[in-house]
């Protein structure tokens, strides 16, 4: 009984050494990691502004915590199409560069390049091609929804059901993306919300009929009770590889986790990060 | 032609010669003699030609020669060799006791019994038991799957960890089968321990590549255990003690030389330890134990009946009471069962049957209740695999040179991916969601051992794999081939090549064999797995210094291998009690491409007073997904450069071994943040900021560089053992010091972002398991 007793203590105190796990530095050298340029821009025919951000990436093992002043202000930004090159302006307002698309139109079935280079010597490269349909064809968006005004808050509960018809032959990727509109009773404009989004390819439903329902719910806070809710804008883009495969992996996006697979988030950015990217779509206002 | 070839079928199943030179079959069972517990893999071969066989899984041989003198031996490492000499001019049984060999007649044995370069079977490894309860273990815990992992194309997930990744396969691409029932789940204690400590088995055998026809179901490799039938002779038995776990053995005649019995039991204790410390109103624990059972019964000379049985389960259990009102009860409960029943038959003395119906069933549950003032809700959730198997198997020995094996084997499965219940006193919602899927899996094979010439053996096989689920059928042929040529004595080339196919998948998002995991069908969408091996290598025994040595390389190539989505999640747990439909997980998972190749060099000393092996492996393991990594292709987690390991088991004298094993493996591929920045989505509707709050869209990710392309730190190790062995009045006493990771090397568990200690600057941190941890523990025998 003794004997057992002792063996007991034993193995408590053995399996007490045991789950104290250990931690400590990893002590390996990590690859070195300066700050990548990071330039998100997205092109489409009916925009009516090109615009360019770039910021910097922030190496992880040198700082306390993301900077998320990282805008870089100086640095020259090209687009350039088979109509020439511009290039683009710094807005300190929209923290990105612009210019107008009637300086450099976006045309279907083109490729256009984006170089930015820095004062630091930094410079970075990448092409993107717009989807040469222009809009997507029978594309129409039925809607029921229901909206209250309680407590300060606009909530609405949705319901899209939209359908559109997919281009034979090819593969095809597309993005169906919606917004709100809100009209401020005082002063008659209107502002549109993100609301919701959806991103899917042709997969097995070559030339078919592509439907799809979605549900939604949105608040608002409007303590003043002067914003209602007219209606959503609808838009279905037809859109290229880059601008799905940086969507995709956006939204797949998951972070740290040491038990999982970390996503990895797409670029087409040579020597950076980011994305250049075109889409081309249609757009449906609908009217409560 | 067909005609003929039904002609000579009936002739050898009539068992009747046919040819010019009488021929005659020599045949019966191999035992041990003390217990007379059946032989499997013992080498029965006719010295004066060179022909031979192995005893298969019953210890049964047969073997068929022209009518001569032949000289007969019967031979197996640590046995003493049996030779008969005599004229075989009739049909003649022969049964074969084989005596143990003592430990000066062992070291002084010249002769190697087993030549590893006589063998057509390459890829394949074996361990004998009483090997594996000589190699030092992580808390004393003898464990199978941790010494199979020694061998060079085997490899372990990470630290602790039980999975098996064979030549870069993944660890639901082993077929793990225990008295023909398939093991789904192999693991305790989060993949820390495996089910199979070795007590009550008697025999463990992995084939990596060059598969047998017979085999089939997996891509990469096939773990067949034999538990022990139980002792004939007298009753007799095995007890332990050690830190977290007891076990015992009881095994005996139930009449003498007829029908034997074995039970084998073993339970954890941490729960019963750390309990009457915890608080009353905060208890939990965790515990497992496996139970092994059989029982055998000699009908006759010609029929053998056995009936065996797996129970195994592990328990997490948490009771939280709060006042006289509240009470909380969460449990996690996993194991598996097994069951098979089986008849050996005896139909000639050149065929032999083996009829199987084999019942396996995985299990894993959840529990939670919660009761607060008269008010309570339950839920249960539970997830499975429940196969029902007929298995009939053939060997056939119908004339020299050749040795057939044929059969099939069909096995109803039926999976539950996940079945909720939820009770509510508040209301009406009680909602029950139970959602199984059918599917039936066969395969019907033959294969031929034929020694060509007298340097020339092949194997040649043929299987025909069928797999019918929601309407759905797939069927596959899958040709098997290996052969070996003799160059010169103890020295020869092999050869193999095999297509195999995989009609299940296991859905796990953390890799690390958690109960979580789930076995789910290839369906109409998500196609089986499908995987093809070449291999070539060169077999050489040295008899002087009882070694075998082989060089093996392989190229696997595998398709419609399962990938889950980036950012996909298994855990359909989340989906607990709400009213959505789970996300079906065939929108889940890719299918994609796996490459591995590379070599293994093995050297292997099975007898004799320093024992053990060295095994170093070279290898290459891509994999290549459409949805992920952009359909780049990227290195595998567990691609593994360099792995190497050394294992030795030296005996000191009669009373002292001494045994410790080294490894070193390059670290695995992973994916690590290197910076962070912030992207925006495209948005039309130029709605970027809203009142107040700025760049809501605004996401900040990592840049996390290419896909695995970070090597965790090295693995390395040293563990050693040292055992004290006694004969007792009554029994012999085994006392065990070991120590896991001798010189307390800190390996990488896993790595996260930390703080340096100013709290200032981020700092690449790891996780380190297990240190320096001594066990005892304390055996008996009787």
């Amino acid at each position: 009984m003794k004997k057992i007793f002792y063996f007991s203590a034993l193995s408590a105190i053995l399996l007490t050494s045991l789950f104290s796990s250990c931690e400590k530095d990893a002590g390996i050298a990590l690859p070195e990691t300066p700050p990548k340029l990071v330039l998100v821009s997205f092109i489409t025919p009916q925009d009516t502004i090109l615009s360019v951000t770039v910021k910097r990436s922030q190496p992880i093992f040198e700082s306390y915590s993301v900077n998320t002043s990282s805008a870089v202000t100086d640095a020259t930004v090209i687009m350039a199409g088979s109509s020439g090159s511009v290039q683009l302006v710094y807005n300190l307002q929209r923290e990105c560069y612009e210019i107008a698309s009637t300086v450099l139109p976006v045309i279907a079935g083109n490729s256009y390049t984006l170089t930015v280079t820095t004062p630091r010597g930094e410079s970075v490269k990448a092409e993107t091609t717009v989807p040469y349909h222009s809009g997507v064809a029978g594309f129409s968006v039925t809607m029921t929804d229901s909206a209250s005004n309680d407590m300060g808050f606009i909530q609405i509960s949705t319901d899209f059901n939209y359908s559109m018809t997919d281009y034979a032959g090819e593969e095809n990727r597309y993005r169906f993306f919606s917004a709100v509109v809100l009209l401020d009773t005082l002063t008659n404009d209107t502002t549109d919300f993100r609301y919701m989004n959806q991103l899917f390819t042709d997969n097995n439903k070559d030339g078919q009929q592509i439907q799809s329902s979605l549900h939604g719910d949105w608040a608002n806070y409007d303590p003043a009770n002067t914003q209602k809710v007219i209606g959503y804008d609808c838009w279905m883009f037809n859109v290229n590889k880059d601008y799905y495969n940086y969507h995709n992996s956006l939204y797949n996006y998951s972070g740290d986790d040491p038990f999982s697979e970390p996503t990895i988030i797409y670029t087409n950015v040579d020597g950076g990060l980011g994305v250049f990217a075109a889409a081309n779509g249609s757009k449906i206002r609908i009217y409560r | 032609m067909i005609r003929k070839n039904i002609l000579l079928l009936f002739l050898f199943l009539s068992g009747t010669t046919f040819a010019q030179v009488q021929k005659f079959t020599i045949s019966g069972f191999v035992y041990e003699k003390s217990s007379h517990e059946s032989l499997p893999g013992i080498l029965v071969v006719n010295t004066k030609t060179g022909a031979g066989t192995a005893t298969n899984n019953f210890g049964f041989y047969s073997l068929t020669l022209p009518s001569d003198t032949v000289l007969i031996t019967c031979s197996f490492v640590g046995y003493k060799t049996e030779i008969r000499k005599f004229f075989l001019d009739k049909n003649t049984q022969i049964n074969f006791d084989l005596d143990a060999l003592l430990q000066e007649e062992v070291v002084i044995n010249a002769e190697q019994d087993e030549k590893i370069s006589d063998n057509t079977q390459m890829s394949q490894v074996s361990i004998p038991i009483e090997q594996i309860k000589q190699i030092p273990a992580l808390l004393g815990e003898k464990d199978v799957l941790k010494v199979i992992q020694l061998m060079p194309g085997v490899q372990s997930g990470g630290e602790g960890n039980s999975g098996l990744y064979v030549r870069g396969g993944g660890a639901d691409q082993n077929l793990i089968i225990l008295d023909d029932a398939t093991v789904y789940n192999a693991y305790h204690l989060f993949g820390f321990f495996s089910l199979f400590n070795g007590d009550a088995l008697k025999s463990v055998e992995l084939t990596k590549g060059g598969f047998p026809a017979r085999y089939g179901g997996r891509l990469s490799s096939v773990l067949e255990m034999q538990m022990k039938d139980g002792n004939q002779e007298k009753f007799s038995g095995e007890a332990g003690i050690g830190i977290i776990s007891s076990r015992l053995l009881l095994e005996g005649p139930l009449k003498k030389k007829k029908s034997s019995f074995l039970v084998s039991g073993r339970r954890t204790y941490i729960d019963a330890l750390v309990y009457p410390f915890l608080p009353d109103d905060n208890k939990a624990g965790y515990y497992f134990y496996d139970f092994n059972a059989k029982v055998n019964y000699t009908v006759n000379d010609k029929n053998r009946l056995f009936l065996s049985g797996y129970f195994g389960k592990d328990k997490f259990y948490a009771n939280y009471k709060n006042g006289p009102d509240y009470k909380e009860k969460v449990g996690l409960n996993w194991g598996n069962a097994t069951g098979t029943l089986r008849w050996n038959h005896l139909w000639s003395d050149r065929l032999f049957s083996n009829t199987a119906l084999i019942f396996t069933n995985y299990k894993f549950g959840i529990k939670y209740s919660e009761e607060s003032a008269g008010a309570f809700t339950s839920l249960n959730y539970s997830s499975g695999i429940r196969d029902f198997s007929i298995k009939h198997d053939f060997d056939f020995s119908p004339v020299p040179d050749h040795y057939l094996k044929f059969g099939f084997i069909s096995t109803y499965h039926r999976f539950t991916p996940s079945a909720v219940v939820l009770k509510s006193s508040n209301g009406p919602d009680n909602s029950s969601k139970v959602k199984t899927l059918e599917a039936v899996e066969s395969g019907i094979y033959i294969e031929d051992d034929w020694r060509i010439t007298s340097r020339l053996k092949t194997n040649i096989g043929f299987r025909l794999s069928h797999f019918n689920t929601q309407g759905k059928s797939y069927v596959r042929p899958e040709p098997r081939f290996a052969a070996r040529y003799i160059l010169r004595e103890n020295l020869s080339l092999k050869a193999s090549y095999a297509l195999m196919n995989q009609y299940l998948h296991l859905l796990s998002n953390t890799g690390i064999g958690l109960p979580t995991d789930l076995w789910v069908p290839a369906t109409k969408r998500i196609k089986p797995q499908q995987s093809q091996q070449v291999a070539l290598g060169s077999a050489m025994d040295i008899p002087k210094y009882k070694l075998m040595v082989s060089l093996e390389g392989y190229y696997k190539w595998s398709k419609d291998v399962v990938g889950y989505k980036e950012g996909a999640s298994f855990l359909l747990v989340n989906d607990l009690g709400g009213n959505e439909e789970p996300v079906n997980w065939e929108d889940n998972v890719t299918p994609g491409k796996a490459w591995s190749y590379g070599f293994e060099f093995l050297v292997q000393r099975k007898f004799g007073k320093l024992t053990g092996w060295v095994g170093y492996t070279l290898s290459w393991s891509q994999l290549q997904f459409d949805s992920i990594n952009f359909g780049n292709k990227y290195y595998a987690k567990y691609d593994r450069r360099h792995d190497i390991s050394v294992v030795g088991i030296y005996k000191i004298n009669d009373h002292i071994t001494l045994s410790a094993t080294w490894v070193f493996g390059t670290g695995n591929a992973i994916t690590l943040p290197l910076a962070e920045y912030a992207l925006t989505e495209h948005d039309p509707s130029g709605s970027g900021v809203q009142q107040n709050v700025p760049r809501f869209n605004n996401w900040f990710v990592n840049d996390y560089g290419d896909k695995n392309s970070f090597r965790m730190a090295p693995y390395h190790r040293m563990d050693i053992a040292l055992q004290f062995h006694r004969k007792m009045k009554y029994w012999d006493r085994t006392f065990e010091l070991g120590v896991y990771n001798l010189y307390n090397r800190k390996n990488p568990f896993f790595y996260y972002v930390g703080y340096d200690n100013s709290g200032q600057q981020r700092k690449l941190k790891q996780i380190s398991l297990f240190p320096l941890i001594p066990s005892v523990s304390w055996t008996i025998k009787f």
